[in-house]
């Protein structure tokens, strides 16, 4: 098995003229840097460089400076779960982050578990993660199971009643559609249609007329990035669009826009950030210096990759040490806020604190819609004809 | 079993500790599930205030938006704190049931509705209306129920009894534990006690059950009373050696007894005693000792009515021989048992020897009685053997010159008869006395027992008696015996008159004679001496003599017959006498159908001597010879003298012996008859002494009224040449004056 490439990024940090000579905090991971999850876990990676820049150069964490320790998981979860090994008792880093997405963060927190490592789930969201009783695994974001919930009160709100839902069959996938299904039984709405596809399949035609033809006048697509520009596709092809169109994920980048162009328009997704959204301590800062790093505006996966840092230095700083069990503990019961919003875990280490905003493109710009007290602008559901 | 130490001790404790047990179980227990439901039920209310307040600050935000009549806000409102309901369910870990009251419609159920319907779940919480836990599926809830009557809303909230299982789960895994420390406890409890109690015990209780001192050194009150009980058990056993040392070197037998005759205890001179070992004493009855029924009965008699007995008593051995038992019987109690102390010893031999000794007394008495009377018999005798010699001689010398048709012939015989009856009376009195002289001869007893039943005094007595039969038996073969006849045949008729006398009407008299050997070992009448004997047997049929006149028959004068009628009362005087004199003895058997004398005489080796016919009354003469006459009796030598006279010889007499000597000295004669006894002077011995020196082969008859006395044998051992017994009838005189001359 080829090697994966190696990122060794190392930070040192000369500021005001001061030299650290202190052993650095080691805070390892994996983000795919390839593979299909790489889009996504490319942000959450910027975010995560950028707090640890930052933080090096406000003097570090405990005095000591910040070194991350990055590798690519190749979007594989063997892969991913060797690397962990590796940081663990190779690398012997003090700390882990977890990697992108909920199926290599299974397979990935068997090891940290083992290990006693505290993982902050920074691109996992499947409420299955939390069903395991890992006692080690901590979510930033609200659970996948809620995403499309503040957008199926949206549709109510808007009359529509209809609603397809559909999914890759991916575990974070399959997840958005189940709670995507009990919140529109909740709420009385009514499920068309509700199917899985095969994760990376790119012709969606005919699952699209079917959408169609089960009357559905919104729809639910749960997957990540191919998967949203995938479906919006295949509705293109039958020429048919919803009131609404929910993708997860996906529709939450800048890149799903410059794909799509215009079929972009007015496709819904959860952002569990968004620098026009809520102003929570220190996004705005975040938000300009990640502009100013990377020349692009922030997805809300930087920002979640910046709150995982920040996370973890906030739980440093109290327990003042890097006692593994204690940085467990104090995981476990802290209430914070972070550029991403409030981070507090319930008994199974679930992100409950935390919530997400549903946001739309609407030319060309990805604007908040709801919750209603946080919008920026009316959510759009045109009837298409 | 119960009764043992070790259940002593570990019941209890056991108990106790159960008691404990339980009481901590009842007690605390359930004081603790009282308490945990009522944290439960508290619990629940908190919950179910909180979803309350969830339901309520939802309605009340509809409220204050105005939003409370739209329909869309509602349901978005109430999805919204359905969510928080769940989310609260997850993190509080409870399950909740939400539906609506009208129609039962499910809003909001926890994943517990898998397994079971959930109107089933709403039926079974309405059943129990709060208050028991409600089973789904394999769990059992504790369930809350209230209403939110805005929105018809049936909260039934369920909480897992395992979640409260924390505290009972603690409190019943504490009273386990503690019932396992209570276990241990008592366990180990039990285990000391055992080993500092029970154990220490049983190795005293186990030495002791073998009966050896038992050794322990531990614990100091165990070593006491191990050591209390050693120094009891040697002091025991010290007594018991005393005892068995007291009991064994008695030499009496001692035996304990049970009523029922077991022997349950006795020492070595019991055995000694019995023949029976120790063990056989054990084994055998004690009424197996007594020689017959009769004899125990003796014992219970006396013991009826007293706790203390003494009698002698005929035991038996085991070999079967017998033995006297002086016997002493105590009735005592031991161990709470009526038992009886028996006290023996063996005094057969005492009872010998007091027998023998009562014999010997007797024979002493009666010997001293016997000389008494001989002493005075024989003085009597003598005299009367003088007067009687002029009765029964001068009658004899007048019938020899008296004419055959003499009148005077008559009263002359009877005189003469009467004389020598007298005679013979003073011949008994002699014999009795052991003073009469007589010969012995050696004769044969039978033939001496036939001449006495032909002679005519036999003839007389069984004229009569003419119902009375006489039978003879002569069945000894060594009948040979060294005897005076006429005392035997005396001896016989005494016999034979007082059989016939003690028969009445018919009877039989049988004589006999047989052999009998007495051996040392032997049990022989009146202590025969070992050797050969003669027995003359007479026995009768007659009514008998009774035990108690048996004891004194041999008594000179004792008769139970009437005086005068036959006999003096020295018959059979006569014949102990007779036997004595015999070196024999005499047996007496006697019962009511009759009475058995038997006369043991030892039998010599020396032959017989011819019978003379004594029934011979012809009288020898002599030719003139030339015969000296001593006596100091006048009336003697004048009889002596006219017999002689008779007879033919010349005859001289002189009063005394110094007389004699003074004649013999001037004269000599052929034969001199010498009276022994004469007073006063010297006696018929030292005159034949004097006489022997003046003419040394002089002959002589010594002539005396005793049986043959130390003075007429060693005259007869000096050389005189026969012995004539006075009163002499002239046919004796010529006889013995014609041997002794011609001797």
């Amino acid at each position: 098995m080829r090697f994966f490439l190696f990122i060794f990024l190392t930070l040192t940090t000369i500021i005001n003229g001061s030299a650290l000579a202190s052993e650095p905090i080691r805070i390892g991971g994996s983000l795919a840097s390839t593979g299909k999850y790489a889009p996504l876990a490319e942000m959450v990676s910027l975010g995560l460089q950028l707090w640890a820049k930052e933080t090096n150069a406000n003097g570090g964490i405990l005095g000591r400076p910040v070194e991350l320790l990055i590798y690519d998981d190749q979007s594989n979860p063997a892969v991913a779960k060797k690397i962990y090994e590796k940081l663990i008792l190779e690398d012997k880093v003090d700390l882990v982050f977890g990697p992108y997405s909920s199926v290599i963060t299974t397979e990935i927190v068997k090891v940290t578990e083992k290990h006693g490592y505290s993982v902050l789930a920074s691109g996992a969201t499947s409420d299955k993660l939390w069903q395991q009783g890992y006692t080690h695994l901590f979510g930033v974001y609200i659970p996948a199971s809620r995403y499309s919930y503040g957008f199926l009160k949206l549709l109510l709100q808007h009359g529509i009643e209809r609603v397809a839902i559909v999914s890759a069959d991916d575990m974070f996938s399959t997840t958005v559609a189940k709670g995507a299904k009990k919140w529109a039984d909740r709420l009385g709405l009514t499920v068309t249609l509700q199917e899985k596809f095969k994760k990376g399949s790119k012709d969606l035609d005919g699952l699209a007329a079917r959408i169609k033809d089960s009357d559905a006048e919104a729809i639910i697509v749960g997957g990540h990035f191919h998967e949203s520009i995938d479906m919006r596709r295949a509705l293109a092809n039958i020429d048919w669009y919803p009131r609404a169109y929910f993708a997860t994920l996906g529709p939450a980048l800048q890149k799903y826009h410059d794909t799509l162009q215009e079929k972009a328009q007015y496709s819904f997704t959860l952002s569990n950030w968004e620098e026009e959204g809520v102003q929570f301590p220190g996004s705005k800062e975040f938000a300009t210096s990640f502009k100013q790093e990377y020349g692009k505006k922030p997805p809300y996966q930087a920002a979640a990759g910046y709150s995982v840092g920040q996370i973890l230095q906030t739980a440093i700083a109290q327990t003042g040490s890097l006692d593994k069990q204690k940085l467990r503990d104090a995981l476990s019961a802290l209430d914070t806020l972070t550029v991403l919003g409030r981070y507090g875990v319930d008994s199974t280490g679930q992100q409950i604190r935390n919530f997400a905003l549903i946001t739309q493109w609407q030319d060309s710009k990805l604007v908040v819609v709801g919750p209603q007290n946080l919008k920026s602008i009316n959510a759009v559901a045109p009837v298409f004809r | 079993m119960i009764n043992r130490l070790f259940i002593k001790i570990t019941l209890p404790i056991v108990a106790l500790m159960m008691l404990l047990g339980v009481s901590w179980y009842v007690v605390v227990l359930r004081t603790v599930h009282d308490f945990t439901s009522q944290n439960i039920h508290a619990d629940l209310k908190n919950l179910s205030s909180q979803l309350f307040d969830v339901a309520d600050r939802g309605f009340m935000e509809l409220l204050k938006n105005g939003a409370a009549g739209d329909k869309i806000s509602v349901r978005i409102q109430q999805v919204d704190c359905l969510d928080i309901i769940e989310r609260s369910s997850f993190a509080q870990n409870f399950k909740i049931l939400i539906y609506k009251e009208q129609n039962n419609k499910i809003l909001l159920a926890s994943d517990f509705t898998k397994q079971i319907n959930t109107t089933e779940i709403i039926q079974r919480s309405q059943q129990t209306l709060n208050s028991a836990p409600i089973p789904i599926a394999d769990k059992k809830f504790h369930t809350h129920q209230f209403h939110f009557s805005p929105w018809d809303w049936t909260f039934l909230v369920l909480k897992d009894t395992q979640a409260y299982v924390g505290l009972t789960d603690k409190v019943r895994n504490l009273y386990y534990i503690s019932a396992v420390v209570l276990l241990i406890c008592t366990a180990l409890l039990v285990w000391y006690l055992f080993h500092s109690i029970k154990k220490p015990i049983s190795s005293i209780i186990s030495a002791v059950s073998k009966e050896n001192p038992p050794e322990y050194q531990g614990t100091y009150e165990f070593e006491f009373l191990a050591k209390t009980i050693k120094n009891m058990m040697r002091s025991l056993q010290n007594s018991k050696n005393r005892y068995r040392a007291l009991i064994d070197n008695a030499p009496i037998g001692i035996a304990l007894v049970t009523q029922k005759g077991v022997i349950t205890e006795a020492n070595k001179a019991a055995s000694d005693i019995t023949g029976y070992s120790l063990d056989e004493l054990g084994d055998i009855n004690a009424i197996d000792l007594y020689k017959t029924p009769d004899e125990r009965k003796k014992i219970l008699k006396e013991t009826s009515n007293k706790s203390i007995a003494r009698n002698e008593l005929n035991f038996k051995r085991k070999d079967g021989t017998t033995f006297i038992g002086n016997f002493t019987t105590v009735d005592v109690i031991i161990d709470n048992e009526p038992m009886i102390l028996s006290m023996f010893e063996d005094i057969t031999g005492q009872k010998e020897a007091e027998q023998e000794h009562a014999i010997m007394e007797t024979s002493l008495r009666r010997a001293q009685k016997m000389e008494t009377i001989g002493m005075m018999a024989g003085g009597v005798a003598h005299d009367l053997n003088n007067i009687l010699s002029g009765i029964v001689g001068y009658p004899e010398v007048l019938l020899l010159q008296l004419p055959a048709g003499s009148k005077l012939r008559g009263p002359l015989k009877a005189i003469h008869e009467s004389g020598k009856r007298a005679g013979t009376v003073v011949e008994d009195l002699l014999t009795v006395a052991r003073g009469a002289a007589a010969t012995r001869e050696v004769h044969n007893l039978s033939a001496l027992a036939q001449e006495y039943l032909d002679s005519p005094e036999c003839r007389k007595l069984t004229s009569l008696y003419p119902q009375v039969t006489l039978q003879q038996q002569y069945k000894a073969t060594k009948a040979a015996i060294s005897c005076s006849p006429v005392h035997i045949k005396k001896c016989l008729m005494n016999l034979v008159t007082n059989a016939a006398e003690a028969i009445l009407g018919k009877g039989t008299i049988i004589i006999s004679t047989y052999d009998h050997h007495v051996h040392t070992s032997d049990s022989s009448p009146s202590d025969l001496p070992e050797g050969h004997y003669s027995v003359l047997s007479v026995c009768d049929s007659g009514s008998g003599i009774s035990e108690q006149d048996l004891e004194h028959i041999f008594e000179p004068f004792y008769t139970r017959k009437v005086m005068g009628r036959s006999g003096t009362g020295l018959g059979l005087a006569v014949v102990w006498n007779t036997m004595e004199d015999h070196d024999g003895r005499v047996q007496v058997a006697s019962n009511a159908e009759g009475t058995c004398f038997q006369l043991y005489f030892p039998t010599t080796s020396e032959k017989e001597e011819k019978q003379t016919d004594t029934v011979n009354k012809e009288l020898v003469t002599g030719n003139g010879e030339h015969i000296l006459v001593v006596d100091d009796e006048v009336l003697l030598r004048d009889i002596a003298s006219q017999m002689l006279q008779h007879l033919g010889y010349k005859v001289n007499s002189v009063d005394s012996g110094e007389t004699a000597i003074q004649f013999m000295q001037k004269n000599s004669v052929d034969l001199i008859i010498l009276d022994i006894l004469m007073d006063p002077g010297i006696n018929g011995k030292q005159t034949y002494e004097e006489i022997l020196k003046l003419h040394p082969n002089q002959k002589a008859i010594v002539a005396s009224g005793f049986s043959e006395s130390d003075d007429v044998k060693a005259t007869l051992q000096l050389g005189a040449n026969g012995f004539i017994k006075k009163p002499y009838s002239v046919d004796v005189l010529s006889r013995t004056v014609h041997k002794a001359l011609q001797g």
